[in-house]
């Protein structure tokens, strides 16, 4: 049985971490973003391969995390609030692009099919917030997401505004830069691992995580692993990015040649 | 939560209706719980929206619907240890901000027992933040949800008595440090 003083200390350490708690709030740009991920990609389950469907949310979430290496150093933007505004301006043909162009307002450079074969299939605004370590909203813009295909496997083209904290971080490993004219892409490659939810990494892992050499992902029924290739450049004041993760997805070479397309086409 | 066996069978059948109910009744629940685990705003928010997207993704491993509720305490417990981990490395405790904030600052005239108790209080929250992961993971969810150190053995995957000793060991310390710091207990 406890006595008087276990009983008021137990009351006080209830009642502090109720009084914590209640000042956490949780934010509309929070819920937006995990009831849209978990809708969007519920509609996908009859068309994706199982784990597929996390891959490409783990995508998304990582297209929006480039560049924010930089960012945490610069002290300001931490992390970013996305969703998607799947209800209007959807994308459905090269014929929509100009309308979505005046809706974010700037340029937006897609085609139809590049020549590679890989062929649009569709697009969408996503709606996104920087925001700093107390929550507090910094920047806010509109990107727009290109989804291309070719035999199943899929390319997303993001464009959004350039800005600073957006940067390339040029310490990141399994990167490299290639020169096309007067503008220089980035060419990254992160290797993800993707493990059931009580998948202890080993020290090897921990030490590749901590050199942002390995990324894992929690949730998958067995250990997967696949690798993610990024290729961005900027152009005038927007950013461009390619995104894919199939095993049979493009390389830098491939991915150069469809970036050279969009980089030649006149605003 | 009412009918919450049905709702996690619909879930399981790909129901987003089900899960956005499901997510309505524990959205700020976790949300709150994941911030007691890690003492910072946005890694809660990270841990939450991985382990919602778990509960979807996953939800049809779960054979026994009864046993949700912990199910899911237990993703996020997990995804809490590993995200906070990385972030303290970032971002040491002593560093973190002191959330007490306006609500909890000294106002004039306000008597010294109050002025004491804020005190208490305040340092015996960050006490808690100083404990070890596995202590503050059985403290949070034996004071803060309530719930039996049995229930506690299932989350964390240990013995009952494992937790027993685990609150015991915590309490003793967090008296300690109050002791330590001037504060009596």
């Amino acid at each position: 049985m406890k006595n008087q003083k276990e009983d008021r200390f137990d009351r006080m350490l209830k009642s502090v971490l109720d009084s914590q708690a209640d000042h956490v709030r949780m934010s509309p740009g929070l819920e937006y973003r995990i009831r849209q991920t978990v809708y969007e990609i519920g509609k996908e389950k009859t068309k994706m391969k199982n784990g597929r469907k996390r891959k490409f949310a783990v995508a998304l979430a990582a297209v929006c995390l480039l560049g924010s290496i930089t960012a945490v150093a610069a002290g300001t933007v931490v992390g970013y609030h996305s969703h998607s505004r799947s209800d209007e301006q959807q994308i459905h043909s090269l014929a929509d692009v100009k309308t979505v162009a005046e809706t974010v307002g700037y340029p937006l450079k897609a085609v139809e099919t590049f020549a590679s074969g890989y062929t649009l299939k569709g697009g969408h605004i996503t709606d996104t917030e920087a925001v700093d370590s107390e929550n507090n909203v910094v920047d806010a813009y509109k990107e727009v997401m290109f989804d291309y295909e070719k035999d199943g496997i899929q390319v997303i083209l993001v464009e959004q505004p350039m800005a600073d904290y957006k940067k390339e971080d040029p310490d990141h490993p399994n990167q490299t830069q290639i020169e096309c004219g007067d503008i220089t892409l980035t060419y990254r490659e992160d290797p993800y691992k993707f493990v059931p939810p009580d998948y202890e990494p080993t020290d090897e892992e921990k030490a590749a995580m901590e050199a942002k050499e390995l990324y894992i992902s929690y949730g998958t029924d067995k250990v997967e692993e696949t690798t993610y290739h990024f290729l961005t450049w900027n152009q005038g004041d927007v950013m461009y990015t390619f995104m894919c993760y199939d095993e049979d997805a493009p390389g830098a070479e491939e991915l150069t040649g469809m970036a050279k397309e969009l980089i030649e086409i006149e605003e | 939560m009412d009918g919450q066996e049905e709702l996690v069978r619909r879930m399981q059948a790909g129901d987003t209706e089900a899960f956005g109910r499901i997510f309505d009744y524990y959205g700020t629940r976790l949300l709150r719980m994941a911030y007691l685990l890690t003492g910072n705003y946005a890694d809660s928010e990270d841990i939450v929206q991985e382990t919602f997207e778990t509960c979807f993704f996953k939800c049809g491993d779960l054979k026994d619907c009864s046993r949700f509720t912990p199910w899911l305490y237990q993703i996020l417990t997990r995804n809490a240890w590993r995200i906070g981990k990385k972030s303290r490395r970032e971002e040491p405790v002593e560093e973190l901000p002191d959330f007490y904030g306006p609500s909890g600052s000294r106002e004039a005239g306000q008597p010294l027992e109050l002025l004491v108790e804020d005190e208490s209080r305040a340092e015996l929250w960050k006490a808690v933040l100083r404990l070890n992961r596995k202590m503050r993971t059985v403290v949070i969810l034996y004071y803060y949800n309530d719930l039996s150190t049995k229930e506690i053995a299932r989350i964390v995957h240990c013995l009952e008595g494992t937790v027993k000793s685990r609150l015991y060991t915590a309490r003793k310390i967090l008296e300690r440090e109050l002791r330590e710091g001037g504060i009596p207990v």
